[in-house]
């Protein structure tokens, strides 16, 4: 029997793990989960509020104060903070070095496309792009199918790696893999330097070293003379790969009970409690009880909610009933693109400010069941959940553990 | 705006489908000078989106003789000049319940009397032959059905029409019919590509513009009565059936399922709509055709849906018959009309000469153009026989042999495995490598968009819907056309929304995870600009 299982890898999954660990070091932990979640697709800054101007956390208030449903308004404001401290003090420890000083502004990075974007807070693969200056140089890859630095706009280089056997067919990881090898961060500075001209900064795509990434940034910055930064790539995403590395190997080290590739079948109840969850394993399900639970499967990309033709939405663990539109017409604008996003961003099962999911009576549908992460409802009419992705994650998750290590 | 350039020829077809570029070549190879003007690439109308059967004439054979003869000799003809365009998956009917056995021997007798051959084939056979079909299957019969891939065909003609000197004008919009002492004269086009006008002067016109005939037959002053019979088709993931099924009862709704390439497509619907471009398809219909659907391939719902398309059937539907008919009327059910065709003549409206082809189904598109040649020949004076039914098609330097039994990915997957300097996959659901799509390009003319390029290629029609291969693409676009940032950018958006459009009404299960996450790549990792509207309708 374990004190708190954590069901899900994503963001909110992981970051329930560690800040459990936090609160009690000598809980017993389990995680388990399907598969790597959110990390590995996301670009893996920290977008608490993308929108917002001035100070991140008063308008993450002032959301609150209008969308009393909003998971940031059931976390609550000091969730939120607390989550954002502990995260960057953690991501530091793991040589991420994600910022949360207050007050929290929203900062600037750049895309592959040239297009800006404003998270909240950054890993340092990322941060180089404060000091861009008048003339970043992007660099790309000749015949690299992932990122065509031309469309970055501005100035740009392609140069030929120093990878002999067949150079195209490579993941940003496999890239990644190479520039954890202090000889290949020098050749390529080293091809590079022709190019360099009066280049204010240069941007690479986000494959700067996997395990040593903070070296290689080094390294390069040293050779180049100018800062480094990184731009996100199509997945996988290595900054996304690198937090969940980092934080695996975190629990790992803390004695966290870490079960990525086993799938959930469905949870176990006694009454108004939970006693455990099913895994599908080959012969037989396999129990693990637990004095609490936290779901942190994600929503509809996530994988933690289902969907069919009919226009039918289910939770698919505990059965949580979902807050969705049956009408499938609805569930997608005519532009995908569209600003205001979609309707079926919002799905999501419904939560009190215990994060205990609610039943279709609205009352609580375990006393130890617990929701973290994009799994739960955001109101129709709030921003679009895309630009609060790991803040949201991060804030539920804060309030879940508070909550779950009440338990008896 | 340029000056107006001129053309001169004998005959002007309008429309760039498979009648279209059946009369093209037909007129070509009687010896005669002809300019085809298509408004978008040729067979995107209603060409390109039907499901790809080519028919025996069965679906016919109880209530429309007239189309089931005619098909069941064209499709002889096909197989005969065309082999290349054709996959020979034969056909079935068969029976499930809740069919109406009492429909059988009437079907059988219409077959017999058109001469569509039929043979029982057992259960135990069927199963066989297709593990997955409904074993509740009573009663079942091969026809000589083939999958038909009208993209091949409709290029194929143009190209054989070229080489008697027949004129392909692509992105070419008819903006006014010229006419003058009681005659069509000719008309005046506007190329699409840069607002450049051509004058085209001829001595008649044929009007094949399919959904869009009637609006050609305004520009002459003439008022045809069409209806528009809208019909959707959805293509799953999984390739479930190798031979082609047709339900054995009166035509309905999701009664055909045809093997298509690497997926399986069920068709389809057939509605009534006021305009031939809307193309807008209900949630609903995409479920009534997966529960269609499911009665002959009980595990259809298991695979992913990848595709919805629409495509509008330009029927005629003359007044005088629609008054005279007794029962069943047109009404919502456009399947009541003849699947027949008619070539209308618009002298009455001092338009001698043009001719608007309504009705008429891709199976039998050489024998429309031929009826079609004949009469403009007449009126042109022009002693000329046809010879299309005999003159086989120019075939791809891949083709072999007679037929094509079954598709198979081996042809591009040999290319990839002995050539692995060309292993630089772009698309990687289709197997499209990055010297496929530069090659593409360069023998595209200028301003090529990434959905033509789809269209040669498959680019982005894989279960991702170019969620990964969309930034590529438009990457290798960028380098290879040389184009400036923005405008491979805009090329990025506009292919993201073209593919969302089709694959919206599909958005559940997995192939809604896939949207989730391709829209998360383009909002968040890549940032890609939302369309404007306006500024996309200029540039369309």
């Amino acid at each position: 029997m374990d004190d708190l299982l954590i069901i899900g890898a994503g963001w909110a999954g992981l970051s329930a793990a560690a800040f459990a660990l936090h609160r009690q070091p000598n809980a017993k932990i389990r995680l388990i989960a399907q598969g790597i979640g959110s990390p590995i697709v996301t670009p893996g800054w920290l977008s608490v509020l993308d929108s917002a101007k001035g100070d991140v956390l008063a308008a993450v208030r002032d959301l609150i104060t209008r969308h009393p449903d909003h998971p940031y308004a059931l976390a609550g404001a000091p969730a939120l903070e607390s989550a954002l401290r502990l995260f960057a003090q953690i991501s530091t420890e793991i040589g991420l070095g994600y910022r949360a000083e207050l007050p929290l502004h929203n900062t600037h990075v750049f895309t592959a496309l040239g297009a800006s974007q404003t998270p909240a807070s950054l890993p340092i693969g990322y941060q180089g792009a404060a000091q861009a200056g008048a003339q970043p140089l992007f660099v790309g890859f000749a015949g690299w199918r992932d990122y065509y630095p031309a469309l970055s706009g501005g100035r740009f280089a392609l140069i030929t790696p120093p990878i002999s056997n067949r150079p195209w067919d490579l993941t940003p990881t496999d890239y990644a893999r190479h520039f954890d090898q202090p000889a290949f961060c020098e050749a390529v500075a080293h091809a590079l330097k022709p190019h360099l001209n009066d280049a204010t900064s240069v941007a690479f795509p986000a494959v700067l070293g996997l395990a040593h990434h903070a070296e290689t940034l080094q390294t390069l910055q040293t050779a180049l003379d100018v800062p480094v930064f990184e731009l996100p790539t199509l997945p996988p995403s290595v900054p996304g790969t690198r937090l969940f590395n980092g934080l695996r190997r975190y629990l790992l080290d803390r004695r966290v009970r870490l079960q990525v590739g086993h799938p959930v079948g469905c949870g176990v109840l006694d009454g108004k409690r939970v006693v455990g969850v099913e895994v599908i394993a080959a012969g037989k399900p396999q129990f693990f009880g637990a004095k609490a639970v936290i779901l942190a499967t994600g929503n509809l990309y996530g994988g933690g909610l289902f969907s069919d033709d009919y226009g039918r939405v289910w939770e698919g663990i505990f059965g949580i009933p979902v807050q969705y539109t049956a009408d499938r017409q609805q569930w997608f604008n005519a532009h995908m693109l569209d600003e205001r996003g979609h309707a079926v961003h919002h799905f999501g099962v419904r939560a009190n400010t215990h994060m205990q999911p609610l039943g279709a009576d609205g009352e609580p549908l375990a006393e130890n069941l617990f929701v973290a992460g994009h799994i739960m409802a955001h109101p129709i009419g709030a921003p679009s959940p895309f630009e609060m992705a790991e803040g949201v994650a991060l804030a539920t998750a804060y309030r879940a553990v508070e909550s779950a290590l009440m338990q008896p | 705006m340029q000056a107006a350039t001129s053309l001169n020829c004998d005959v002007l077809v309008i429309g760039g489908g498979a009648t279209g570029a059946g009369v093209l070549l037909d007129l070509a190879q009687r010896g005669l000078r002809v300019v085809l003007a298509e408004q978008n690439d040729i067979a995107t109308g209603t060409s390109g989106r039907y499901h790809g059967l080519l028919h025996s004439g069965g679906r016919y054979a109880v209530r429309d003789p007239e189309s089931a003869r005619e098909c069941i000799e064209e499709n002889a003809i096909v197989r005969r000049i065309a082999p290349h365009t054709l996959e020979d998956t034969g056909g079935w009917f068969a029976a499930f319940p809740p069919d109406d056995p009492e429909y059988i021997p009437h079907w059988l007798a219409g077959c017999k009397a058109v001469g569509i051959p039929t043979e029982s084939v057992t259960l135990a056979q069927a199963l066989k032959e297709e593990p997955h079909l409904n074993p509740k299957a009573y009663a079942i019969y091969r026809v000589p059905d083939a999958a038909c891939d009208s993209f091949e065909l409709v290029h194929t003609l143009t190209e054989a029409a070229a080489a008697f000197g027949g004129i392909t004008l692509n992105y070419h919009r008819v903006c006014s019919i010229e006419k003058a002492g009681g005659k069509v004269i000719g008309a005046l086009l506007e190329n699409r590509r840069n607002g450049a006008q051509v004058r085209v002067h001829a001595g008649a016109v044929v009007n094949a513009a399919g959904p869009w005939a009637g609006e050609i037959a305004k520009m002459a002053g003439a008022d045809i009565h069409m209806t528009h019979d809208r019909g959707i088709m959805v293509a799953m993931n999984v390739r479930w059936v190798n031979t082609i099924i047709n339900r054995l009862a009166t035509p309905g709704d999701g009664d055909i399922l045809v093997p298509v390439g690497t997926v399986c497509v069920i068709g389809t619907t057939s509605v009534v709509i006021d305009r031939p471009d809307d193309l807008d398809i209900p949630a609903e219909e995409v479920t009534q055709m997966l529960d269609a659907a499911e009665v002959m391939i009980p595990d259809f719902r298991k695979a992913r849906a990848l595709r919805a398309w629409a495509g509008v059937r330009p029927l005629y539907d003359p007044p005088q018959k629609r008054e005279g008919e007794a029962e069943g009327g047109v009404g919502e059910d456009g399947r009541f009309i003849t699947r027949s065709f008619r070539a209308l003549s618009h002298a009455d409206v001092g338009a001698a000469g043009m001719l608007s082809i309504v009705g008429g189904k891709l199976t039998t598109y050489r024998q429309m153009a031929e009826k079609i040649a004949d009469e403009v020949c007449q009126y042109l004076g022009v002693r000329a026989v046809c010879r299309t039914a005999e003159t086989a098609l120019p075939k791809p330097s891949w083709f072999s042999g007679n037929s094509r039994r079954l598709h198979s990915m081996t042809h591009r997957l040999h290319q990839l495995e002995h050539a692995p300097t060309h292993n630089n996959l772009i698309c990687e659901c289709e197997i499209v490598t990055r010297d496929q799509l530069e090659a593409a390009i360069k023998a595209s003319p200028e301003g090529v968009s990434l959905d033509d390029l789809r269209r040669d290629l498959r680019l982005g029609m894989g279960p991702c819907q170019a969620g990964f291969c969309g930034y590529r693409a438009a990457g290798v676009l960028g380098e290879t056309a040389n184009l400036p940032p923005a405008e491979s950018i805009a090329a990025l958006a506009t292919f993201i929304q073209e593919r969302f459009r089709g694959n919206r009404p599909l958005l559940w299960g997995h192939q809604l995870r896939q949207a989730l996450l391709d829209e998360m790549i383009y909002r968040r990792a890549l940032g890609v600009p939302s369309l404007q509207p306006e500024a996309h309708a200029t540039s369309d």
